[in-house]
C-alpha cells in the first residue's frame, strides 16, 4: 500500500527529517512504522566478529521490545533481520528498489520471511524501479529516519554505512558504535566514528540508557557487557570458584518478566565449562574469542597432532568451539 | 627372392608379432609397403634406401614389395625400419643363407638413420615381455634400449649399434658383445629425492594429513591462499610414499616405455611417478588418446601421484573425465581403429585457493570476495569429484617467527617408516581381496573392516548433526579413520581415530558460512 506524506498514518519519525520522502510503499505490518525501532547497519562483507556482535545486539534489543530496522542488504543487514525474526522480534527492511525488483536478489527468501513474521518492508520507490547507486544512499535516510538511533556494527573505510551515520547525525539522532580491533579493516570507520563522537557501546543496555524517553526497564546494568560475560565465566571455570557468588550478580538480581529466561540461558551456557571432560580442558583453555590457528594450538599445547585433532573435534561436537575457514578455532558463545 | 623375418608392434600395453615379408622381383624399379602402414612406416623406405647405401651395400634397381602381416591392423612408428632393412638385405642376398633359418626365433626392433646407425624406439619393454611369451629366443634391438630390455630375464637381447655390425654378426664374421646387467642391482638403485619434509618449517598439521593420505593412498585436496606452500608440500609427498615392488615397477615402466617417457639408457622406473600437468591440458592428453591410443597423464601416474595444481582453473569437463578412472582405476579409450584399456591406479592430489582472490580465511589479507563468488569458485569442483577425495587439507601460510624456530622437523625418512608400516598392515589385511590400500575399500569391505563401537557411532552421529557434514562424508571418514588406526597400530577404529578423521573433511562443512 502507499502512504503519502500528507496521510495521517505517515510515520511521525520520518515527517521531521530533512528531505523526507513524498510517499512510502509498504508491505506487511504497517503499525511497525510508528513503533520504537533502532537501525542496525554495517558492512556487507562482515567479519566473524561483526557477525557475532550483530547477533548479540540484535537479540538483546529485540528482547527489550525494539523494532530492528535495516536495509536487507547482505552482511550485517541480513544478519540483523534474521536474528530479529529468530527471536520473535519485529523488523523493518527498507529497500533501495521497487517491490518488483527486490535487491539483492539472493535475499528474496528473507523478504518473504520478514513479511511472514509480521515484519514490514518499506520503499520510497514505485514497484518498477530498479536499485541504483543513488537509491542506496537515499534509502539510508529512511533507515535512520524510522529509528530512534543507529547502531553501527562494522564498517570499512569509505563504507556506505558512514553515510547513514552522517544522516543520523543530521536528523539529530544518536549514533552508536561497536568498537573493533585496530587491525580489523572492517572496523576502521566504526572506530573513526567513535573518535568523532559516536557513542561507544559495550552492551545493549548502553543504548537504552542513552535514550531516556524509552522507559524500558533495564535489568542487570552491570556485568552484562559482552566480553565480561565470557571472560568472567571462563575465569571461573579455571579457578573453580563458585559462579553463583557475588562475582556474577545476574543470578542475585531481582528479575521479573520474560527477559529473565534469556539471562538464565546465558548462565546455563556458561556453566557448560564445568561439564567439560577434563581431558579436553588443556586445548579448550587455548581457545579464546580471537581465532587461533591449529598450528599454534599444536605448538602451545605440546601435544601430538592426532591428539589435538581428536580434542578439537570433541570440543566442536560439545558445541564449545567453532571451526572457521583456514583451520582456525574460536569459542562459541 | 622372398624373405620373412619377425618383428613386434604394440596394441595398447601388449605387443603382437608382425611378420615382415619382403619380395624382390624384376620389373620397373619401385618400393612399396603394404599391410596398413601409416606415414611414419611409409617414410621408412627413404631411410632404409639411404641406410643400406651408406652402409656399403648396393641397393639394386628392382621392384621391392614389403608386406607387414597381419595386414589388417594399422601399423605406425619407426620400429619396423630395422626389420625391413634386414629383410631387404636377406632378399638381396647379403646374408648367408645358412644363418637365415636361425632367425625364425628372433625378432628385430629399431629405427635406422640415414648413415646406417640404429636409433632407440619406444615400447621396448612390453614388446620384450610378449616376445618371451611367444617363445622368441633372440631380440635384436637398439643399443640405447638395452637396459630397458634386460629387465626381461631369459631373453637373449642383442644390442645393435649399426647396420653393418648386425650384418656381420648375422653372417658370423664378428659377434656383437652382449652386455650383462644385474636386475636386482638395477632395481635397488632407487634414485634419491632431493626434496625432504624436513625442509618445511611448521605446518605440522598438514604434514600429518599428508602422512595419513600417503599411508592409505587416499586422494587429497590442499586448500590454501597463494604462497601458503600447497605445491611445496605436494611435491614432497612422493618422498614418503612406500617403495615400489618389482611388479609395480615393471608395470610403470611398460606404460612409460610406450609413451616414450623413458630416458635413454634407463631401465626400470624405480620411483613412484609424480605427474603435474599444467591446467591447459587437453582431455585426450590427461585420459589418453590419439588415433592409435597412447596413455595419458592418469596412466603415466599409475602407482604414483597425479597432482593438479590450481584445480578450479582446469576445464570443468576435463575434471569430470577423471571421475570414472578414479573409481575403476583403469581407463578404456575407444577409437575407430582400436579400443584399449590402460591401468591408472593413481593417488589424486589437488590444490586450490579457497576463493577467487585467494585469501578467504587466510588471516594474512582481507578477502575481497563476495559470498556468491566464493561459493561459485568452490562450485567449480563438482560434488561427485569431491566425493572421491578423502582428505581435505587447509593450508595456511607459515609465519616468520615459526620459520625462525629451532624446532626439529621430522625427515621424510622418519615419516616414511610409519607409512611403510601402515601399508604393510593393509597389504596383510587385504591380501585375499585383491586390493592394496584402505582407499580402495568397497562398501562391503568397509562393513567388514571399519567396524566402530557405540561410542564411535555416537561421535559420527553428532558430527553429522552439529558440523553439517554431508552424507557422502560418511564412508570417507570411516576409510580415513581406518588408516589412522593403522598408523596407530591398533586393530580397531577408536574414537580418537574417528575424531581426527572428521577434522579432514573441511569442504563438507558449510564452508561458505559468510553472510
Amino acid at each position: 500500500m502507499i502512504i503519502n506524506y500528507e496521510d495521517s498514518n505517515f510515520p511521525i519519525s520520518l515527517r521531521n527529517i530533512p528531505n523526507a520522502p513524498k510517499q512510502l510503499y509498504v508491505k506487511g505490518n504497517i503499525n511497525l512504522l510508528n513503533s520504537i525501532g533502532i537501525a542496525i547497519i554495517g558492512s556487507r562483507n562482515c567479519t566473524d566478529y561483526g557477525k557475532k556482535m550483530c547477533e548479540y545486539f540484535t537479540k538483546k534489543l529485540t528482547q527489550y521490545g525494539l523494532t530492528i530496522i535495516s536495509g536487507m542488504a547482505v552482511g550485517i543487514d541480513a544478519i540483523s533481520h534474521i536474528t530479529a525474526i529468530k527471536n520473535n522480534g519485529k523488523t523493518i527492511a527498507v529497500l533501495p528498489s521497487g517491490f518488483n525488483h527486490i535487491f539483492p536478489k539472493e535475499n528474496i527468501n528473507l523478504f518473504e520471511d520478514i513479511i511472514n513474521s509480521d515484519g514490514c518492508i518499506v520503499s520510497e520507490y514505485s514497484p518498477d524501479i530498479y536499485a541504483s547507486y543513488n537509491n542506496f544512499l537515499k534509502r539510508n535516510r529512511i533507515v535512520s529516519g524510522l529509528a530512534i538511533g543507529t547502531l553501527v556494527i562494522e564498517a570499512g573505510y569509505r563504507s556506505g554505512t558512514t553515510v547513514t551515520a552522517r544522516l543520523t547525525n543530521q536528523q539529530d539522532k544518536k549514533v552508536f558504535c561497536v568498537p573493533s580491533n585496530l587491525d580489523n579493516p572492517k572496523g576502521i570507520s566504526t572506530n573513526t566514528l567513535i573518535q568523532k563522537g559516536a557513542f561507544l557501546v559495550t552492551c545493549a543496555e548502553d543504548i537504552l540508557k542513552q535514550i531516556p524517553d524509552l522507559n524500558i526497564n533495564i535489568i542487570n546494568e552491570k556485568r552484562n557487557h559482552f566480553i565480561d560475560n565470557t571472560s568472567d565465566s571462563k575465569y571461573n571455570s579455571y579457578t573453580n570458584t563458585n559462579i553463583n557468588s557475588n562475582i556474577n550478580p545476574n543470578i542475585n538480581s531481582n528479575i521479573n518478566s520474560n527477559i529473565n529466561s534469556n539471562i538464565n540461558s546465558n548462565n546455563i551456557s556458561n556453566n557448560i565449562n564445568f561439564k567439560i571432560n577434563p581431558n579436553l580442558l588443556d586445548i579448550y583453555n587455548l581457545i579464546s574469542n580471537e581465532p587461533i590457528d591449529i598450528d599454534d594450538i599444536i605448538r602451545l599445547s605440546n601435544l601430538s597432532i592426532n591428539e589435538v585433532n581428536y580434542k578439537l573435534t570433541m570440543l566442536e561436537l560439545e558445541n564449545l568451539i567453532i571451526q572457521l575457514p583456514g583451520k582456525q578455532f574460536i569459542l562459541k558463545n | 627372392m622372398l624373405s620373412k623375418i619377425n618383428s613386434m608392434a604394440l596394441n595398447g600395453l601388449d605387443g603382437y608379432l608382425v611378420e615382415i615379408q619382403t619380395d624382390i622381383s624384376p620389373g620397373l624399379p619401385s618400393f612399396e609397403i603394404v599391410g596398413l602402414p601409416d606415414t611414419s612406416v611409409k617414410e621408412a623406405k627413404e631411410r632404409i634406401r639411404s641406410a643400406i647405401k651408406n652402409s656399403g651395400f648396393e641397393f639394386p634397381s628392382r621392384r621391392f614389395l614389403i608386406n607387414l602381416a597381419p595386414a589388417d591392423i594399422k601399423k605406425g612408428g619407426s620400429s619396423f625400419d630395422l626389420p625391413m632393412a634386414i629383410g631387404i638385405l636377406i632378399a638381396i642376398g647379403y646374408i648367408n643363407e645358412n644363418n637365415i633359418s636361425n632367425l625364425e626365433k628372433s625378432i628385430f626392433l629399431g629405427e635406422v638413420s640415414l648413415d646406417g646407425s640404429i636409433n632407440s624406439i619406444n615400447g621396448i619393454l612390453p614388446m620384450c615381455i610378449e616376445a618371451l611369451h611367444l617363445g622368441i629366443k633372440n631380440v635384436y634391438l637398439p643399443k640405447n634400449n638395452i637396459r630397458e630390455a634386460s629387465i626381461v630375464k631369459d631373453l637373449n637381447t642383442i644390442p645393435v649399434d649399426n647396420l653393418t655390425q648386425l650384418v656381420n654378426h648375422l653372417n658370423g664374421i664378428s659377434t656383437i658383445e652382449k652386455e650383462n646387467f644385474d636386475i636386482n642391482n638395477l632395481f635397488s638403485c632407487h634414485s634419491t629425492h632431493n626434496l625432504d619434509f624436513a625442509d618445511v618449517k611448521g605446518q605440522e598439521n598438514i604434514k600429518r594429513a599428508l602422512e595419513v593420505s600417503a599411508a592409505g593412498a587416499h586422494n587429497c585436496l590442499l586448500i590454501g591462499s597463494p604462497g601458503s606452500g600447497k605445491t611445496m608440500m605436494a611435491r614432497r609427498l612422493p618422498t614418503i610414499l612406500p617403495d615400489l615392488t618389482f611388479n609395480e615397477a615393471l608395470e610403470i615402466t611398460k606404460i612409460h616405455s610406450i609413451a616414450g617417457k623413458l630416458k635413454n639408457n634407463s631401465s626400470l622406473v624405480t620411483t613412484r611417478p609424480f605427474r603435474a600437468p599444467h591446467h591447459n591440458i587437453s582431455p585426450s592428453s590427461i585420459i589418453g588418446g590419439g588415433r592409435i591410443p597412447t596413455p595419458g597423464e592418469i596412466s603415466l601416474a599409475h602407482f604414483g601421484i597425479l597432482f593438479l595444481d590450481e584445480l578450479p582453473e582446469f576445464n570443468k569437463n576435463l575434471l569430470e573425465l577423471l571421475r570414472t578412472p578414479l573409481e575403476d582405476r583403469e581407463v578404456t579409450i575407444s577409437r575407430v581403429n582400436s579400443t584399449l584399456t590402460f591401468p591408472c591406479n593413481f593417488m589424486f592430489v589437488g590444490s586450490m585457493n579457497p576463493c577467487m582472490c585467494g585469501y578467504y580465511g587466510s588471516g594474512v589479507k582481507e578477502c575481497t570476495c563476495s559470498p556468491e563468488s566464493i561459493s561459485k569458485y568452490l562450485g567449480k569442483i563438482s560434488g561427485p569429484l569431491l566425493d572421491r577425495i578423502d582428505i581435505h587439507i587447509e593450508v595456511k601460510p607459515v609465519q616468520y617467527k615459526k620459520l625462525d624456530s629451532n624446532i626439529k622437523n621430522e625427515t621424510s625418512k622418519q615419516i616414511k617408516e610409519r607409512v611403510d608400516n601402515a601399508r604393510q598392515i593393509q597389504l596383510d589385511r587385504y591380501k585375499d581381496f585383491n586390493i592394496y590400500s584402505n582407499s580402495e575399500l568397497t562398501p562391503n569391505l568397509i562393513n567388514e573392516f571399519c567396524k566402530i563401537n557405540s561410542n564411535g557411532k555416537k561421535i559420527l552421529e553428532n558430527a553429522f548433526d552439529k558440523l553439517g557434514l554431508s552424507a557422502r562424508a560418511y564412508t570417507r571418514i570411516l576409510k580415513v579413520a581406518r588408516t589412522i588406526a593403522d598408523l596407530d597400530n591398533k586393530p580397531n577404529i577408536e574414537c580418537t581415530h574417528l575424531a581426527e578423521a572428521i577434522q579432514y573433511r573441511s569442504l563438507d562443512r558449510k564452508y561458505t558460512d559468510k553472510y
